[in-house]
C-alpha cells in the first residue's frame, strides 16, 4: 500500500470512529433523556423512589419534561374519561348463572386431583 | 386485635372470605364476586378485545376458568389479582385463536382522530373551545391506544383506568416492577408522539 493510500485509510478509519464516537454520545443523550423521562412517568404515578426525586424535579424544570409532564396528564386523563364503563349486556348475568349451575360445587370435588390446567398460573408467593 | 375482629375487614379479607366459602361448596358467594367484579374486568378486557360481545364472552370465560381453579387459590395474593391476571391471559389467547396480536375493531376512535381535521363540523356545534380539545385530545389518546403492543397496553390500562400499584400490576402480568414500570413509560411515550402536535399549539390554533 503506498504512503498516500496508508493516509486516505488512516483518514477513514479516523472518520470511522469519530462517527461512531458521535453515535455513542447521541446514545447516550437519548438513554439519560429517555431514563429522565421514565422518572418523570413513575413520579406521575407515585411511584418514584425517594432517591431519584431530586433529578426528576431538575427533569421537569426543562421544556421537554414539562411537556412530557403534561402528556402523561392528558394521557390519563383520557383514559379515564374514555365511555366504556364496563356496562354488560342484559343477559350477560344469565347466561353466566346457567354456565355457573352446570358446573360441580367445590366441596364434592374434594380430594380430586386437578385436571384443569391454571390460567393464571401460580402467582409468586408474599 | 386480630385483623377484622372489630368487624371491619379489608376488600382483600372480605373476598377471601368469600372465597373460601366458594371452596367450601358456597356457590352463592362466587355469584356476590362476579357481581362485584364482572363490571371492573368487563372494563379491563373491553380495553384488549374491542368488540362487545367477544370481550363479554371473554369475562364470561375467566369467570368460569377462575371458578374451576378456585380450588387452588391460597390468598396469597388479593383475589381481584389473580382473577386480572386469568382475564389478561383469557384474552390474549382469545385473541391468539382469532388470528389477532391486536384488536382491528379500533375504526370508532381512530375514525373520530381523523374527523377532527374536520374542525368546521365541531366548530358548528358552539362548544367551547376547550371541551374541543379535549375531544381530540382523547380520540388521540384512544387510537395510540388501539396500535399498542399489548403488554403496554395492558400496563397503562391497569395503571390508569383501574389505578393499581406497580407491585400489583407486577403481580398480575407477572414480571417484574421495574418492567411494569419501564412498560407504562414506553406506552405513554408512544401515546405522547401522537399528543405532541396538539400540545404544542395553542387550544384556539388547534383546528
Amino acid at each position: 500500500m503506498s504512503m498516500g493510500n496508508g493516509i486516505v485509510a488512516l483518514g477513514f478509519r479516523t472518520d470511522l470512529r469519530f462517527r461512531s464516537t458521535l453515535l455513542d454520545m447521541a446514545g447516550s443523550i437519548m438513554d439519560t433523556h429517555a431514563r429522565l423521562h421514565e422518572n418523570i412517568s413513575a413520579l406521575a404515578d407515585g411511584e418514584l423512589a425517594a432517591s431519584e426525586l431530586e433529578l426528576a424535579f431538575a427533569a421537569l424544570d426543562t421544556p421537554a419534561g414539562r411537556l412530557a409532564w403534561d402528556a402523561y396528564q392528558h394521557i390519563g386523563h383520557a383514559l379515564r374519561s374514555a365511555p366504556s364503563d364496563g356496562e354488560l349486556s342484559a343477559g350477560f348475568e344469565a347466561r353466566l348463572a346457567s354456565r355457573l349451575a352446570g358446573e360441580t360445587a367445590h366441596q364434592s370435588e374434594a380430594g380430586q386431583a386437578a385436571t384443569t390446567p391454571l390460567e393464571a398460573g401460580f402467582l409468586p408467593q408474599r | 386485635m386480630l385483623p377484622g375482629a372489630s368487624g371491619v375487614r379489608t376488600e382483600r379479607e372480605s373476598d377471601q372470605l368469600l372465597v373460601e366459602r366458594v371452596q367450601a361448596g358456597d356457590k352463592r358467594a362466587f355469584d356476590v364476586l362476579v357481581s362485584k367484579y364482572q363490571r371492573r374486568l368487563m372494563r379491563l378486557v373491553s380495553r384488549l378485545v374491542h368488540d362487545t360481545a367477544e370481550a363479554e364472552d371473554v369475562v364470561q370465560e375467566t369467570f368460569i376458568k377462575a371458578y374451576r381453579a378456585l380450588r387452588h387459590f391460597r390468598g396469597d395474593a388479593a383475589f381481584y389479582t389473580w382473577l386480572y391476571r386469568i382475564g389478561i391471559n383469557t384474552a390474549k389467547n382469545y385473541l391468539v385463536t382469532q388470528g389477532r396480536r391486536t384488536p382491528t375493531a379500533s375504526d370508532t376512535d381512530a375514525e373520530q382522530a381523523e374527523s377532527f381535521d374536520d374542525g368546521h363540523r365541531l366548530r358548528d356545534n358552539n362548544t367551547p373551545e376547550s371541551v374541543l380539545a379535549s375531544k381530540q385530545i382523547a380520540a388521540t389518546v384512544n387510537a395510540a391506544m388501539d396500535v399498542l403492543p399489548i403488554e403496554l397496553r395492558t400496563a397503562i390500562v391497569l395503571r390508569e383506568i383501574e389505578g393499581l400499584s406497580y407491585e400489583e400490576i407486577s403481580e398480575i402480568m407477572a414480571c417484574p416492577i421495574g418492567t411494569v414500570r419501564s412498560r407504562i413509560f414506553r406506552a405513554r411515550e408512544v401515546i405522547a408522539e401522537k399528543l405532541k402536535p396538539l400540545l404544542d399549539m395553542p387550544i384556539d390554533k388547534r383546528w
